[in-house]
């Protein structure tokens, strides 16, 4: 796919004659490799649903998180290497309740994922901490600020960031987002956004969709202000999978 | 005697019908001797926000440019303005940080939120322990003449004029009876689309 692969795409901060950094565009193609992760935002609130690759029946589900708490309003979805992700999300949350403790807000989802392009930039600096390459992990970041809007934003490992109706990223993202495409609209209610979450990681899975291998994590705003973002448990994901 | 008191300064804010005030003196001494009669101690740090920092001058123009830096970090990275209600948080977080070897000023804060235009008055002391009131709150070196003064003649729900004789009268009678503070006066009204800055004459002795 790269025509003038040479010594160009060994170091990481090294850019090849035409422009380009290879070893960021490689993780960048790192997420092709991972699970599926879809995000919706809509005025009511933003979902996140992912899938688990359940590669043995030894293997206990739960045990899988691509879906995590960043703050109380604040969720995050990931897809690509997770244990890359491990470091952006402990940055994220220590960044989110150092604002909070100095300025008494709640972050900006905007700011938070700000920050973790910072982290997801910083790779090849001449110093102990910093990763030597790029972060693996493509991740959407979504909830609801405090004044009230819903965000969804999704970040690549090259740092940049941007906002979205609906993104879906990982293996089947291809398919999912032209689905997204088709089928999303602005005005859509937050419940009718899961069950296209879900719609979408159904055709795009291999496996059949199950409770036990799907996440889904929503944070619906109430009454202007941003609401909680939890998971969704077993029983709530099983009476939306039958109204599929 | 309190290093609070080195150079001498009295700062008032009071809230009207949706609109603040916040006046201080100019006077810049050292104990009895004074130097300047025009110091500043109100720092704008936002279109309808405003700091007063009475206290030691070097800690007051020290501060008050890291404030200034801080805000216009946050207003950059959050693109937006910084309510008052954060501020004071960040002020009072800022203050803490230096628990054992302390800024020695005591700030008060006055302005209006950036999109509601909520009047907003609040004080800390010098270590950070916010205080956030419904009337006025004052500071510095004639704090107890300031609060006789303001209890006299405050009322709620001035209108703009009003509110600015109130706060100068407070300010100036309070300060006529303090050797530290006077010697003129500033006085801000922020209103919601306008903000006035007027100088007062004072007893210059």
């Amino acid at each position: 796919m790269f025509q003038s692969r040479s010594e160009y795409d060994r170091g990481v901060n090294v850019f090849s004659p035409e422009g380009r950094i290879f070893q960021v565009e490689y993780a960048i193609e790192a997420i092709k490799l991972g699970s599926t992760a879809v995000g919706i935002q809509t005025k009511e609130g933003v979902c996140l649903a992912v899938e688990r690759r359940i590669t043995s029946p030894l293997m206990i589900p739960s045990s899988i998180e691509k879906i995590v708490e960043i703050d109380d309003h604040i969720g995050c979805a990931m897809s690509g290497l997770i244990a890359d992700s491990r470091i952006l999300i402990d940055h994220a949350r220590v960044e989110a309740q150092s604002h909070w403790f100095t300025f008494n807000e709640k972050m900006s989802i905007e700011s938070v994922t700000q920050s973790v392009s910072n982290l997801a930039l910083s790779f090849g600096e001449y110093d102990r901490k910093s990763m030597s390459r790029p972060f693996g992990v493509a991740i959407l970041m979504a909830g609801v600020d405090e004044n009230g809007d819903s965000v969804l934003l999704h970040m690549d490992p090259s740092g940049t960031y941007l906002k979205y109706g609906a993104k879906a990223i990982g293996a089947g993202s291809e398919g999912a987002q032209a689905t997204l495409e088709e089928q999303y609209h602005k005005s859509m209610t937050l419940d009718d956004g899961i069950k296209l979450c879900l719609n979408v990681l159904k055709q795009v899975m291999e496996e059949k969709i199950s409770s036990t291998n799907i996440e889904v994590g929503v944070c619906r705003k109430s009454e202007e202000k941003p609401g909680k973002f939890h998971l969704l448990g077993k029983d709530a994901i099983d009476t939306l999978l039958t109204t599929l | 005697m309190s290093i609070l008191e080195y150079n001498g300064a009295s700062i008032v804010a009071m809230k009207g019908k949706n609109c603040v005030a916040i006046a201080a003196d100019k006077r810049l001494g050292i104990r009895f001797q004074t130097v300047s009669c025009d110091f500043q101690k109100i720092f704008p740090m936002g279109k309808k926000l405003f700091i007063g920092l009475p206290g030691l001058a070097t800690d007051v123009q020290t501060f008050a440019n890291e404030l200034k830096f801080h805000t216009n970090l946050y207003n950059l990275s959050e693109s937006r303005e910084i309510s008052p209600k954060v501020f004071l948080s960040m002020v009072s977080n800022f203050l803490y940080q230096r628990r054992f070897g302390p800024y020695f000023i005591e700030p008060v804060i006055a302005g209006l939120d950036p999109k509601t235009d909520e009047p907003f008055i609040a004080s800390t002391d010098l270590i950070g322990c916010p205080m956030v009131t419904d009337d006025f709150v004052v500071a510095g070196t004639c704090l107890e003449q300031l609060y006789g003064m303001c209890e006299t003649l405050y009322k709620p729900d001035m209108q703009p004029d009003e509110l600015f004789e109130c706060i100068s009268q407070s300010l100036l009678n309070a300060q006529d009876r303090d050797a530290y503070s006077g010697w003129g006066g500033v006085v801000y009204v922020i209103e919601p689309n306008k903000i006035t800055k007027r100088e007062l004459k004072a007893r210059m002795d």
